[in-house]
């Protein structure tokens, strides 16, 4: 045993298969099952990397140097020759050096080179070592299921197989070819699994030799796709029985399809196709039908590409593609535009060679009226100017209802031009659709087919609702639940915020043990500001520092942790009776007579209410306080009372303007709206510069709690939040809550307001926009709200390309479907103000288009300056157009 | 669970279904064997619409939108009929999405339908042969042993070996759970819903937002105002982009608005003969199998819902098609009773639910009963739990130990909660959580022994 082991290693060193296959051939099952558990141990003597000797550099003549006439001389200064020579032995001696020094390079340059070769040889040997280690295994290997089992094992069952398509021939030699089929079958159901890669050059080299037929299994026809073919794919496809199996693979299958467009593959394989397709090894026709058919199924647009792209380069004839003229009908609903642009085109095309039937035109018309691309719409509408209307009616209707106006009133156009020539009943079809359409192309058929338009659909007026109440108080199970939320999810709500801190006073009041048996296992590893309030609120003291390294910590969320620390300094020894400042409404507002009566009671018992709970108390007073508790109000003695009582006689209002910030190397220049809380608490000050605050943080703080801070003080929070909007206008994500709490909360409008709405409503987050249309029209509802400050600012930034108008324009519109139309207009309105002079802008069409849906019946183009010289010029462009359909809307001067 | 996980469920077709000279053939099949029946032997009215609503199946039944996408392949579609209609069913491969074709009489007035239940198989030949169907080829459609199939195609029997659909089973029990509480929100014309289905399905819709009726079409919103739909994940309905131009109206059915942040929502295409229903789960990583929406009621495991769930199957072996006003006149159950026999045989597989008609049918799954009552993970977590001994009852609530942490299980509102992470992550909207089945069960037996 020992010998063979010996000649086993020994050969396996030599790293010869044969002589390896050889030895193996000559045992049994047994002997060789003997051999597999020191194999598996087994590791093959490393090779290192042959030494290089080469013979030292020798030293050469020196130069013979000519002794008369004249000659010239070019020095290479280096560091180590000193001064320059100064005479010919000076020169001699120079030339010597130089040469030395390039004879060395040279000899250092060959003997790396040497090195390098000796190192790859190594490795090769090393490589093929273990090859014929991992032959040896599987050769001894007792079943071919234990085989693939090994050669896919994990790396933590031990180092992986590196079997290679070299050990094939010897493998079969010692198990015969039975045993072989029995493998590569094995291997080839393994062969796509994700987890692991497996040795597929192997188990391709073991199908062939053993005869087994191609691959069934997508993954491994994936990996087939996916292995380098050398220098040409092309020839070799071309020589492969397996090709035409796999060809259709490529089409229908996710995977395999996946495989042959990215990577090195991506490169190769649709160059190759196109290759084989041009000298007659693939059918044209099904390369053809098969792309069409991968176009059809859908996938990326990386992927979808490359098909497209061999389509395309394929330029299939009209007789090629007749057969699939309903396939090109379907791809025009495809969601990438070029692929809807080839069907189109090729459809274009097989209608002039002979004309399409009915069905399919009516078919077209209503997947390429249906698509969101102005140009197919426009294309499309063109050639229906050339065709009979007749029998496409049914697709035209769906052009009627095209969500862009310009191309709606352009199919418009192309009915009232050929009405005409319709039948009665092509005109009940019409007349059919006529309710259902939107208002101004409705208005406009309507007379022309002898229709009723439709009255505009009432919209509710807008109400606004008074805020809710607060959730009740929570009793220990749910204040487990909620703080669980809070601590895992982070503190994002400010009514579970206010929650959670009053339900931990509760369960401080209430049983103090109880409370610790169910917080305690809540209490994260963490440190942080909640996890001391929670230990605190159990009766442990676990004292918090806020971080030292965070430099810039905002005015708000100071305020916000200051109220928290405050209530986990006091919940330890000293809890207060009641938290003053609980909201009574989800909005923040606090009920005053609570506020009084709590007050009330700690005069009467001595306690004192902490000095942030009160502030924010005070804060949170609504606007409108009964009487009855400012009277009551003034016979409160405390210092506590009487600030609140001094709050309630005195009220302020914060002042807000906005700055420019110019151009600075970390952000481009904004505008940058400012505060000063005049009578307010100081706490909502925030004493830094402009360019300070508009400085982008690193982190966006947790806005949505902020507008609770301060709900009847509007302004000042806005103004907080702009700076954060600013910066988060191309980039990053302020989440959208905080608009809901700011639309909500009460007090005058202001620069801050207006200019953050305006960012709001240009950001690049759609949720974001969608939250500031909301915004829009909860604000829209208030007797108070005035929208032209807005308007005015988005009209200010986009002039100045500081925003992308045209992202402004979907939540205005769905403000207007909501019935907020004062306020879209105000908005519109004020904005065109400022931009119409100003000429033509990305986005200024679509505007337009929304303020002539939003103009009232009052307004007149006065109003808007340019407006009417717009509207004069002659041509058919879209902001021509849109500028007409707003004169119409907003009577012109001279037609008033 | 890992006995069933194993589980292989082979199905044998006759020959692959084809479609040839206007013949289309789908071939049916029952667990291990070749399914004999003819469900339906006869011409079509609307080639092109049976043909687009097959080609969005198999599209629905091959998607997976998930960023790790599985190896598993999307399953063949499943296919009823209850002597009037044929309605074919498939889920799609992440389980986020639901689609069914129901073909209706007006549809199939050619030939008589058969009853029952069965697998089709759908390949890429096929998918090929259906994109070229036009409006103005004449169709005639086999589902199940036909004649005529066999004298045309070649006599091949396939076979398809796939590892049980736990995941899809569960999957499509619970799509009949979503639907039950649905209501029409919303009926847009085709024109105009060509332009919302453009808005909701644009690549960048990868959040959930609420569609609300707005004067005579909609607007959307970020809001979970009352009356609202919602579309997460949107851009998963470009499936349904095909099909659109065909149909004559769309409607959004929704649940109620519970102010959770995102909803289940349903998308019915009215193509007058025919009708396309589509369901979009919460968001792409949620699919309807995890929803769990029937753990508290399997968890309750009451006996009294499994016998009214037997009583009901019965009934419907009879009448395949019931509406819950039509349950209470034969039983006279109330209304909570037959709904929750309802759950019970949904959560069977034994039932699907179609919105548009507001009614249930019977569709006992082609899938051997033994392994469709496979316990849901969380279920059988749950059972471990509860028998060994970690669930403490406290002033609180429950007091649940697993492993090494323990968590509390409280009440919130009518149902529980749990301080664990799963419930902060979902907060209920995926159903309970582990540690609340296994409070569940043990508040029960605890009841039930006292």
């Amino acid at each position: 045993m020992d010998d063979l082991w010996r000649d086993v290693c020994a050969r396996i060193d030599d790293a010869d298969f044969d002589a390896l296959a050889e030895v193996l051939v000559g045992l049994d099952a047994k002997e060789r099952a003997a051999l597999l558990p020191a194999l598996d141990g087994h590791t093959p003597t490393h090779a290192l990397p042959e030494p290089v000797v080469l013979p030292p550099p020798e030293p050469e003549p020196d130069p013979e140097l000519p002794t008369t006439g004249n000659f010239a001389y070019a020095f290479f200064a280096s560091a180590d020759d000193g001064p320059p020579p100064r005479d010919l032995e000076g020169i001699r001696a120079h030339l010597g050096r130089q040469r030395l020094r390039e004879r060395e390079r040279r000899w250092s340059r060959d003997k790396w080179h040497l090195e390098r070769e000796a190192a790859h040889a190594a490795r090769s040997l090393n490589e093929l070592r273990q090859a014929a280690l991992a032959m040896a295994v599987v050769a001894c290997s007792p079943t071919t299921a234990d085989v693939v089992k090994r050669l896919h094992r994990p790396w933590s069952a031990g180092p992986s197989l590196r079997v290679t398509p070299e050990v094939v021939p010897g493998l079969l030699r010692v198990r015969g070819v039975e045993w072989g089929a029995a493998l590569a079958r094995g291997m080839a159901r393994r062969a796509g699994s994700r987890s692991r890669t497996t040795p597929w050059q192997f188990t391709e080299a073991l199908m062939r030799a053993v005869g087994a037929g191609p691959p069934e299994a997508p993954g491994a026809v994936a990996r087939y796709v996916a292995t380098g073919r050398g220098h040409s794919l092309a020839s070799f496809l071309a020589a492969d029985p397996w090709f035409d199996h796999v060809l259709p693979y490529l089409f229908d299958d996710d995977r395999v399809a996946a495989a042959s467009v990215t990577g090195v593959a991506g490169r190769v394989w649709p160059p190759a196709l196109i290759e084989l397709t041009t000298s007659g090894r693939v059918d044209r026709e099904v390369v053809i039908a098969g792309c069409l058919r991968r176009l059809r199924i859908g996938g990326r647009k990386g992927l979808l590409q490359p098909y497209l792209g061999m389509l395309k380069q394929l330029a299939p004839g009209t007789d090629e593609l007749t057969g699939h003229r309903q396939e090109l009908a379907g791809l025009l609903t495809a969601p990438m535009s070029t692929v809807a642009d080839f069907a189109y085109t090729s459809l274009r095309a097989l209608h002039r060679a002979s004309a399409l039937d009915p069905a399919t035109l009516v078919e077209i018309t209503q997947n390429m009226l249906s698509r969101q691309e102005k140009k197919l719409v426009r294309a499309h509408l063109a050639w229906l100017g050339a065709l009979p209307l007749e029998h496409v009616l049914d697709g035209l209707v769906v052009g009627l209802h095209h969500p862009v106006p310009e191309l709606a009133e352009r199919t418009a156009d192309l009915v009232e031009a050929r009405l005409p020539t319709l039948s009665e009943a092509s005109r009940e079809r019409l007349r059919a659709a006529v309710p259902s359409l939107d208002g101004a192309i409705a208005q406009r058929l309507a007379p022309l087919l002898g229709a009723v338009a439709p009255a505009p659909a009432p919209i509710r007026p807008l109400v606004a609702e008074p805020p809710a109440e607060m959730p009740p108080p929570l009793d220990l199970g749910a204040l487990a639940g909620e703080l669980s939320i809070l601590l895992r999810k982070g503190n994002d709500d400010p009514i579970r915020h206010e929650l959670v801190l009053d339900g931990l006073l509760r369960a401080t009041r209430s049983d103090r043990s109880a409370a610790a048996q169910v917080l305690e296992p809540l209490i994260p590893q963490w440190p942080g500001l909640w996890p001391t309030v929670v230990a605190a609120a159990i009766g442990r003291h676990q004292p918090y520092q806020a971080p030292h390294r965070r430099p810039e910590r905002h005015p708000m969320t100071l305020f916000v942790e200051g109220r928290v620390a405050e209530l986990a300094a006091r919940l330890v020894s000293d809890p207060p009776v009641a938290l003053l400042a609980t909201p009574a409404t989800v909005t923040g507002h606090v009920d005053p007579a609570r506020v009084l009566g709590l007050l009330q009671e700690a005069e009467r018992d001595g306690w004192q209410p902490g000095r942030a709970d009160l502030t924010q108390a005070i804060l949170r007073l609504p606007r409108e306080v009964d009487a009855a508790v400012r009277t009551a109000a003034t016979h409160l003695a405390s210092p506590a009372g009487r600030r609140f009582a001094g709050w309630l006689a005195a009220g302020a209002e914060p002042r807000t303007w906005v700055e420019e910030v110019a151009y600075q190397p970390h952000f481009s220049s904004r505008r940058i709206a400012m505060l000063d809380p005049a009578g307010l608490p100081a706490e909502l000050a925030d004493p830094r510069s402009a360019p300070d605050r508009a400085r982008p943080t690193w982190q966006v703080p947790a806005l949505a709690l902020w507008p609770t801070i301060a709900p009847s003080h509007r302004e000042a929070i806005a103004a907080h939040i702009q700076p954060f909007l600013v910066s988060t206008v191309d980039r990053g994500n302020p989440g959208s809550s905080f608009l809901t709490g700011l639309a909500a909360a009460d007090g005058p409008t202001g620069p801050a307001m207006s200019l953050t709405i305006a960012y709001a409503l240009a950001n690049h987050r759609q949720p974001v926009r969608l939250a500031a249309g909301d915004a829009l029209i909860a604000l829209a509802a208030r007797p108070d709200w005035d929208s032209t400050g807005v308007g005015a600012e988005v009209g200010g930034l986009a002039a100045r390309d500081r925003i992308v108008l045209q992202r402004t324009v979907q939540p205005l519109a769905e403000a207007l479907k909501a019935g907020a139309r004062h306020a879209v207009w105000q908005v519109a309105s004020a904005a065109l103000r400022v931009l119409l002079p100003a000429g033509p802008h990305p986005g200024l069409a679509d505007l337009v288009d929304l303020a002539a849906g939003a103009a009232p019946g009052g307004a007149r183009s006065a109003d808007l300056p340019g407006l009417a010289a717009l509207a004069a010029k002659p041509g058919r462009g879209r902001l021509t157009e849109a500028a007409r359909r707003l004169a119409r809307a907003v009577p012109l001067p001279s037609m008033s | 669970m890992s006995a069933t996980a194993q589980a292989v469920d082979t199905r044998i077709y006759r020959h692959a279904s084809g479609l040839f000279d206007g013949n289309l053939t789908l071939a049916a099949s029952a667990p291990d064997q070749v399914d004999e029946r003819t469900f339906y032997a006869g011409f079509v009215r609307t080639p092109r619409v049976v043909a687009g609503g097959l080609l969005a199946l198999a599209d629905i039944a091959g998607a997976d939108f998930r960023q790790n996408r599985s190896t598993t392949r999307g399953r063949d579609p499943v296919v009823t009929g209850d002597g009037e209609r044929l309605r074919f069913e498939a889920l799609s491969t992440c389980g986020g999405l639901y689609g069914r074709l129901d073909l209706t009489a007006a549809e199939l007035s050619d030939a008589a339908v058969g009853r029952g239940t069965t697998n089709v198989d759908i390949n890429p030949p096929l998918y090929e042969s259906l994109t070229r169907v036009g409006g103005a080829d004449p169709l005639r459609m086999s589902v199940g042993e036909d004649e005529l199939a066999v004298s045309t195609l070649d006599g091949k029997v396939v076979e398809k070996r796939v590892p049980l659909p736990a995941r899809w089973l569960r999957g499509l029990a619970e799509v009949a759970v979503h639907t039950l509480p649905m209501d029409p929100r919303l009926e847009i014309p085709a024109g105009p819903a060509v332009a919302l289905l453009a808005e909701v399905s644009a690549r960048s819709g990868r959040q959930a937002r609420w569609v609300v009726p707005a004067g005579s079409g909609w607007r959307s919103t970020t809001r979970p105002v009352s009356g609202a739909v919602c579309v997460a994940d949107g851009f998963r309905l470009a499936v349904l982009r095909p099909l659109l131009p065909l149909a004559q109206a769309v409607t959004l059915y929704a649940p109620p608005v519970s102010g959770a942040p995102a909803q289940v929502s349903g998308w019915v295409l009215d193509f007058g003969t025919a009708r396309f229903t589509l369901l979009l789960s919460t968001a792409v990583t949620h699919g309807f199998a995890g929803d769990g929406q029937l753990l508290a009621d399997l968890g309750s495991g009451s006996a009294d819902a499994d016998a009214d769930a037997d009583a009901l199957n019965a009934l419907l072996t009879i009448d395949p098609v019931i509406d819950r006003a039509s349950v209470a006149a034969h039983t006279g159950w109330d209304a909570a009773r037959a709904a929750s026999a309802l759950a019970a045989l949904a959560t069977a597989g034994q039932v699907g639910y179609d919105v548009a008609e507001a009614s249930s049918f019977h569709r006992p799954l082609p899938y051997r009963a033994d392994l469709v009552a496979a316990l849901h993970p969380r279920l059988a977590a749950a059972r471990l739990l509860s028998t060994a001994g970690g669930v403490v009852p406290t002033a609180a609530g429950f007091a649940v130990t697993s492993g090494e942490s323990t968590y509390l299980v409280h009440r919130r509102g009518d149902g529980y909660a749990c301080t664990c992470a799963w419930w902060a992550e979902h907060q209920g909207r995926r159903g309970p959580c582990k540690h609340v089945v296994a409070a569940i069960i043990i508040g029960q037996t605890g009841q039930r022994g006292g």
